[in-house]
This record gives structure tokens, C-alpha cells and sequence, in this order.
């Protein structure tokens, strides 16, 4: 038993042993760590919704209450996404879409007619009409949605992109 | 490699295992005359591991209600990276299993392994066994395809044969009458809780045993 060539086989074996448990214990690590992180860095797919706008004339400041319906899959579960989006004309064929999302924790920002700016009511952070922070903690201005106008039909996007970024693209 | 190495001293100056787990455990000399057929009690320990992790991982991805159990088995599987191989580890351990528990069993039983003082180790094997059944019975309701479905409501129907408590037995089984919201989630809870930990609880008895009294020595 305690001879050298008994020893040297002994060792061998440990060796063996060690490195055949360490490969399946890293490819285990791999493959189960690759599957929990699943498609959790996977961007969503935006596409393009119709939305009805109101026949209101073409002017400066009126902006509209537009919800951007559409379905949505998270994981298995097929649902029903609602996003209040504020749209406003500024030609025939151009509207701009702002996200009522406030840039800061979330909040939905309310568009004050009067005062002409967009206020949020958890922290009263306040942006002007296009958006831009005039006070109040908000990091950014709002976002917009990518909008097209195709024979008079307004198209928005369910993804928004910063303010300041190109808002005709997104297909 | 040195940190590890001073962590690994640092802790056992402590705890002063080293020296134990190498003598009892990873080199204790087995008896000679030993052939492949001593290996399936540890291969089933192997493939026991396996179906651990891979259980684990696989609670990530399911949802055990009647509505959502079949969308969330097929998103895991053929929408989530390494789906069909995490699932495909735990389905071929489990059938494997199935298998080398039986063999194991059988060898035991050829060499008389079982007897004095080695009772303990048989009347822990027959639980263990009773529980890889228990196993394999409520893990195959939870993709909650046809074949689950209908599986489980033939299995559990048998229970109704028992004479007297039979179909209240069935009832508990289902939760009521019907197989259905009840039967999926308590079926869940036995596979990945109370199955796991009684079955953990006995290895640890089977294994104490094993090395208490070492490998029973073929004539």
C-alpha cells in the first residue's frame, strides 16, 4: 500500500477525481446560470399603434390625452398595456408625443393648460411644453414616443426614446 | 488560489474538520472484492444532486396554477436559453433514478446487505425508495399537459380501492373532489418542499448508517 508506485496512483486518482468534478460543476454553473438569467437583458419589440386624434385645428399649446393601447406578452401572460401619452399637432402631417411618464420616479405628469407646463403631483416636478425640467427633482426632460402621421392616420411607438434623440425613427 | 487556500485554514483552524472529512469521508478505505454494482446507491445520490439543481432552477420559471402551469413549462422550455437541457437533466435524472434506485435496492438484497446491524440502512432505503415514488407521481402532474392530467386522475382513482379510508384518502389527495386547482398546487408543495426535505432527513440517516457500520463485504 505505501509503496511509491502506490502512492504516485493514489495521487493520480485524487487529481482525476478533483478535475472531472470541477469541469461538471463549472458546465452546471454555466448552463443553470445562463437559464436564471434567462431573457431577462432581452429589450421588448415596440411597434407602431394607431391612435384617434380629435379634430382640433392645428395650434400652439393644445395638447391631448391620447391612451396607448396595445397587448404585450410578459413571459407567457399575454396583457393589455395602457400608456398615457400627451399628443400635439404641429402641422398637418407632424405631431409630437410626449410621455406622461415623469422622468424622475415614474409618476404620471398632468399638463396644466393654464400654467402651460407639466406638473407632477408626487413631487412637484415641473416641465415646459416641450418637456424640458423647469424645477423639481425629474434628472431629464419627459420622453417622447417616435410618431408618424400616414395619410392623416396618427401612428405612434410603444417605446420612448430621451427627448433631444432622433423622434422620427424607431421602426 | 493562495486567498482560497488561507480562507479554507483559516476557517478549519476553527471548526477542525479537515482532518475528519479526509479520513472518514473522501479517503476511507472500502472493503476489497467490491464490483460495479456497489456503485448504484452513489450513482443514485449523483443523479439526486442533479435533479436538486436543476428543481432549483426550474422554480424560477414555473407557476403552479391550472391557468398558467402548461405556458409557464412550455416558456421555460422552449423559449428560456438551456430550457430543453435544464429540463431535460431533471426529466432523464428522474427516469434514471427510478432505475438505479431499484438496482441498489436489488444489490443489497443479492448480498444480504440488509442484515444485522445493518437493518437501519434497508428500513431508511425503503423510505427513501417510497419517496423517489412519491417523486416521480406529483412531479409528473405539474406540466399539466394531457398525459399529467390524465395520469394523475387514473393514480389517484387507484387510491378509491382502499378498503374503507380509500376515498378519503382520494379526497386529500385532490383537495375535494375534483382534480384540479387544489390537487396542482398541493402536488407543487409536496414535490418541492415536504418530499425534499423528508427525503434529505433520511439520506442523512442512510449515509450516518453506512459509514458507521462500512460497506457490507461480499462472501
Amino acid at each position: 500500500m505505501n509503496n511509491e508506485s502506490g502512492m504516485h496512483r493514489r495521487k493520480f486518482m485524487e487529481i482525476g477525481i478533483y478535475t472531472i468534478s470541477g469541469v461538471m460543476a463549472a458546465l452546471s454553473a454555466a448552463v443553470l446560470g445562463r437559464f436564471a438569467v434567462g431573457l431577462s437583458f432581452v429589450k421588448k419589440r415596440s411597434k407602431w399603434v394607431a391612435v384617434e386624434l380629435g379634430n382640433k385645428p392645428v395650434e400652439r399649446g393644445s395638447f391631448e390625452r391620447v391612451v396607448l393601447e396595445y397587448e404585450t406578452k410578459h413571459a407567457w401572460l399575454a396583457r393589455n398595456e395602457k400608456v398615457l401619452v400627451y399628443v400635439k399637432r404641429m402641422a398637418e402631417d407632424e405631431v409630437i408625443a410626449i410621455s406622461a411618464g415623469c422622468t424622475h420616479l415614474g409618476c404620471i405628469v398632468t399638463w396644466n393648460e393654464d400654467q402651460h407646463i407639466f406638473k407632477c403631483p408626487c413631487h412637484d416636478g415641473r416641465y415646459d411644453a416641450d418637456g424640458n425640467v423647469l424645477s423639481g427633482p425629474p434628472p431629464a426632460p419627459l420622453k417622447r414616443h417616435p410618431a408618424r402621421v400616414e395619410d392623416g392616420k396618427v401612428f405612434l411607438s410603444t417605446e420612448t426614446v430621451p427627448f433631444g434623440g432622433d423622434t422620427s425613427e424607431g421602426v | 488560489m493562495k486567498v482560497f487556500k488561507r480562507i479554507y485554514y483559516w476557517i478549519d483552524e476553527r471548526v477542525e474538520m479537515h482532518d475528519y472529512i479526509k479520513k472518514k469521508i473522501l479517503d476511507k478505505p472500502v472493503p476489497k472484492g467490491l464490483n460495479l454494482s456497489f456503485c448504484f446507491g452513489g450513482i443514485t445520490f449523483f443523479l439526486f444532486l442533479m435533479l436538486t439543481a436543476t428543481g432549483y432552477f426550474m422554480t424560477l420559471y414555473y407557476a403552479p396554477l391550472p391557468e398558467q402551469a402548461y405556458h409557464a413549462v412550455y416558456h421555460m422550455t422552449y423559449e428560456i436559453p438551456m430550457g430543453r437541457l435544464v429540463r431535460g437533466v431533471h426529466y432523464w435524472s428522474a427516469n434514471l433514478m427510478m432505475v438505479t434506485v431499484f438496482l441498489h435496492m436489488i444489490r443489497v438484497f443479492i448480498y444480504g446487505a440488509y442484515k444485522k446491524p445493518r437493518e437501519l440502512n434497508w428500513i431508511t432505503g425503503v423510505l427513501l425508495f417510497s419517496l423517489v415514488l412519491a417523486f416521480g407521481f406529483t412531479g409528473y402532474l405539474l406540466p399539466w399537459d394531457q398525459k399529467a392530467y390524465w395520469a394523475t386522475k387514473v393514480g389517484t382513482s387507484m387510491v378509491r380501492t382502499v378498503p374503507f379510508v380509500g376515498e378519503y384518502v382520494l379526497k386529500i389527495m385532490r383537495g375535494g373532489d375534483e382534480l384540479g386547482a387544489l390537487t396542482l398546487l398541493r402536488f407543487y408543495s409536496l414535490h418541492v418542499i415536504f418530499l425534499p426535505t423528508a427525503f434529505v432527513g433520511l439520506l442523512i440517516g442512510h449515509f450516518f448508517m453506512i459509514r458507521k457500520h462500512g460497506v457490507s463485504t461480499p462472501l
